[in-house]
């Protein structure tokens, strides 16, 4: 079936794109038990960023990335250090944390939508002139900026990766998700790497947010709520706090968005996001591509680990 | 019944002066649509106040008493406000049947969720949450025809604010008597147990699960029955407005501003902030949701533990000003 | 060494957990510090790492004012590890990821970096064996070892190290004990907190006994008083912890 191999197709590039807003999504959570329900804002904040830069600069997305970068990393330090200590003396951190957010969330998505309208707006062909429209994979046509969007987002997945696993910084985050109070006796200074890695996860949602008007025809001010919960049933589905399963949960959650399109009205879509993160929660929190599981069944596959 | 409330309302200084002025609150609401001309404190004004000061107590039921926040709150109304206007055009009930109807499809939907109670306080508030908002999107793809879809419900035929007014009236008294109830009952210390240590709990005997549900479908009842009198009041059903996550946040903030797990603090919070939203709503309209996502990330941050607990905290208490107001007009009178 | 004097400290403003410490630990010496729970034996330790608050009374090493340096700073400027009593081995990092955390603070120098985890090894040859497998993975007693391992990485004058063998088996926690007895060669100071009395005495040069925020008894192991003795007997006879 033609349609399936498209399916499949386009839900591996949008599915790069999604495995970068968890990912970011991730290392927020990750780090500070943090539930930033206000993400997918940031996203249609920085998308709105990119399209303002087009619509009065004719700066197109790529380009605009230069800019969005610094401001978001920025935009998550002053994030940071304005919410985490306060929320540190708080009883119950994690709910407060999410009372917080989840305020900022409302703002953020009011103020867009009474600053900026509620249309919903789109980048159409930033790259007209210089790139054909459009190419051709295995007989299906697909939008070459949905190609630039992906292959953007695997750039960026990779050197997550490097970063994470192959850099002594990026090993202290691990550290740092995985037991945050055994860091505060190793001489890392926890605050101030958690606040760079807040940065971090801000700065890659803030790319997502650009690649957002490459990936999809159009987005609008009300729409962060919808990634948000896309992000999250994403992370849960990969094991919360897990990079490499964030990104692996992010391909399959499009695949499985972009099949189930195939049967189900358009409308229906958000819904899949929903009930796949009902489901998981409630069958197997822990997430399903925990990459631990992964390592260790490989091990003892080959007889060695465990102890 | 009767014996334990008045026994309760004269039990201590503090309760006698919270009593009169309660009794004097029910008797001017009681009256409220008969007052014309003054400034702001409209029928409308009223039903409003009413209609959120008891939100913030039924979401309190669960938030304040178990310590789980039901950040889907709001498809309890929705499902309430869909249930009456259903039964009321497609099976003709009398208004105050539908209302009870309302009621009932929040019940309902509350047993449907009752399975993630068994997740932790993040993961239940987001499936919480994940859940209501299926539903909302479920609603856009049901049959115009029984639901109206998209576009919602025609309701005009129903509109009678006077009865309206009443029925919030009468609904949220019992929310009031609920709530004075479940502070004293053996209900609601286990459920103020469960909250405080749950492990405790469970080994001196306590069946979480049940003792929960119980706090948890008296909640999302009254949440159907406030969605029912609401659509009576304004005669708009549809998934927007009925779905409004504004459902789900102010009665939070109201019941974390003035204090969770307390009488007082949901009616105090409630009140305050109800005032201030009016005030701002009148002069900045499309501001409501700006300054309420504002304002409870303000008070999150500013007063983590509501009023009521600011005031504890600080070693200050309302019912310390009470009884000291007391002593005062007592020896001003002796 | 390291004074404390008149030290008043707690968590919550309001609340003194110690109530009064007035001790000294002498350096290159093993110093147990033992109690019943809720004595501030733990607290004492964070205190002087900085992780509560200080109230009153002073703390200072070879002159300096301890008070002024933040956790972080310990290990770096101060040169004090501390193995604490929760598990803090990283489950999903290999042992030999955990180590090069150790080595944090000494992460620019590549060279002494590695040296310093081979020597590690070379102690601990358990951790050897295992440098790729994933600390979760490893027995309660090997996460010791690795901890204790990993605190000695930036070759710290002092280690303050809280119940080393809650939750190991005896055999197990020998090990760790035997590791901890190896660190006075080296000249390292040990604050020593234990449930264990009798691994406290076996081990400790100097005994600290520790009573609701206060120290009631400071001897030197060896040459314990009579009533000192009687109390440390009667602990041990009791259950081999103090209750």
């Amino acid at each position: 079936m033609v349609d399936i191999v498209s399916a499949v197709v386009t839900g591996l590039m949008i599915g790069l794109v999604y495995a970068l807003i968890a990912s970011s999504l991730n290392i927020i959570f990750g780090v500070m038990r943090i539930v930033n329900f206000a993400h997918g804002n940031f996203l249609i904040l920085a998308a709105y960023s990119s399209f303002w830069l087009w619509e009065l600069f004719d700066i197109d997305p790529l380009t605009s990335l230069v800019a969005v970068v610094p401001i978001f990393f920025v935009l998550g330090l002053v994030a940071y250090y304005l919410t985490v200590p306060r929320l540190l003396n708080a009883d119950d951190t994690e709910m407060m944390s999410f009372l917080v957010y989840f305020g900022l969330s409302i703002v953020l998505a009011a103020g867009m939508r009474i600053v900026w309208g509620s249309q919903t707006r789109a980048i159409p062909t930033p790259y007209e002139g210089t790139l054909p429209l459009s190419v051709q994979f295995l007989g299906q046509t697909y939008a070459t900026s949905r190609v630039i969007g992906s292959v953007v987002s695997v750039v960026l997945l990779s050197a997550l990766v490097w970063f994470l696993y192959r850099t002594y910084y990026g090993m202290a985050i691990r550290a740092l998700i995985q037991n945050r109070e055994a860091t505060k006796f190793l001489g890392i200074e926890t605050h101030r790497v958690s606040a760079y890695s807040f940065g971090i996860g801000m700065a890659l949602a803030g790319v997502a947010g650009t690649l957002l008007t490459l990936i999809f025809p159009a987005f609008a001010a009300t729409g962060g709520q919808n990634y948000t919960i896309i992000a999250f049933s994403i992370i849960v589905m990969g094991g919360l706090g897990d990079p490499i399963g964030a990104m692996i949960g992010g391909v399959v959650f499009a695949l499985v968005e972009q099949v189930a399109m195939l049967f189900l009205p358009l409308s229906a879509s958000p819904l899949i996001a929903f009930v796949v993160l009902v489901a998981i929660i409630m069958l197997r929190p822990e997430g399903l591509f925990r990459v631990q599981d992964v390592r260790g069944a490989l091990a003892d596959l080959r007889g060695r680990g465990g102890g | 019944m009767a014996n334990w409330l008045v026994g309760a309302a004269l039990e201590s200084t503090r309760n006698r002066v919270l009593s009169v002025l309660a009794v004097l609150t029910l008797l001017v609401l009681l009256i409220g649509p008969f007052f014309r001309g003054i400034p702001i404190i409209s029928q409308s004004f009223l039903f409003y106040l009413m209609f959120w000061t008891g939100l913030a107590l039924a979401i309190n039921v669960v938030f304040g008493f178990t310590g789980y926040i039901p950040f889907g709150y709001f498809a309890f109304y929705g499902v309430g406000s869909y249930g009456f206007a259903m039964s009321y055009l497609h099976l003709n009930v009398p208004l105050p049947v539908a209302v009870l109807v309302g009621g009932a499809f929040g019940l309902v939907t509350g047993v449907v969720f009752l399975p993630m109670f068994r997740l932790e306080g993040i993961y239940f508030a987001i499936a919480n949450f994940a859940g209501a908002y299926a539903i909302r999107i479920a609603i856009n793809l049901t049959p115009d025809d029984l639901t109206g879809g998209a576009t919602g419900l025609e309701l005009a035929s129903a509109y009678a604010p006077l009865q309206s007014y009443y029925a919030v009236l009468v609904v949220t008294v019992g929310v009031v008597l609920v709530t004075a109830w479940l502070l004293r009952s053996r209900l609601g210390v286990m459920l103020m147990a469960i909250r405080d240590d749950p492990i405790a709990a469970e080994t001196s005997g306590i069946n979480r699960g049940r003792i929960r549900s119980y706090a948890w479908l008296l909640s999302t009842v009254f949440a159907g029955l406030y969605g029912a009198i609401d659509a009576w009041n304004t005669a708009i059903v549809d998934p927007a407005s009925s779905f409004d996550v504004l459902l789900s946040v102010k009665p939070l903030l109201y019941a974390i501003f003035g204090g969770p797990g307390t009488l007082l603090g949901p009616v105090l919070g409630a009140g305050s902030l109800y005032f201030v939203d009016t005030l701002i709503w009148r002069a900045l309209p499309l501001g409501s949701y700006l300054l309420t996502g504002l304002v409870l990330m303000l008070v999150v941050l500013v007063l983590p533990r509501g009023i009521i607990g600011e005031l504890e905290y600080r070693k200050l208490s309302l019912s310390g000003v009470a009884d000291g107001l007391a002593e005062f007009w007592n020896r001003v009178v002796s | 060494m390291i004074e404390l004097d008149g030290l008043r400290a707690g968590y919550v403003k309001g609340i003194d957990v110690l109530d009064g410490v007035t001790a000294t630990f002498e350096s290159d010496r093993i110093s147990s510090i033992v109690g019943p729970n809720g004595a501030g034996k733990s607290t004492l330790l964070k205190t002087i790492y900085g992780f509560a608050d200080v109230n009153e009374g002073t703390i200072t090493y070879d002159g300096y004012d301890l008070t002024e340096y933040s956790p972080s700073e310990m290990l770096r400027d101060v040169g004090i590890a501390y193995v604490p009593q929760e598990r803090s081995v990283f489950p999903e990092l290999s042992v030999h990821e955990n180590l090069k955390l150790g080595a944090w603070t000494i992460r620019g120098d590549e060279t002494r970096t590695e040296a310093a985890i081979e020597s590690v090894y070379g102690q601990f040859p358990a951790l050897d064996e295992k440098r790729h497998a994933r600390a979760g993975t490893l027995s309660g007693g090997q996460q010791r070892m690795l901890e204790i391992g990993r605190s000695l990485l930036t070759d710290p004058d002092i280690v303050f190290v809280d119940e080393p063998s809650a939750g190991l088996a005896p055999d197990l926690s020998e090990n760790v004990y035997d590791s901890i007895d190896r660190l006075r060669e080296q000249s390292v100071t040990v604050l020593l907190v234990d449930q264990n009395i009798r691994a406290a005495v076996e081990y400790g040069d100097d005994l600290f006994i520790m009573e609701q925020g206060q120290v009631v008894a400071n001897e030197p192991t060896d040459d314990m008083t009579d009533e000192v003795e009687d109390l440390v007997s009667e602990w041990i006879s009791a259950k081999g912890e103090i209750a």
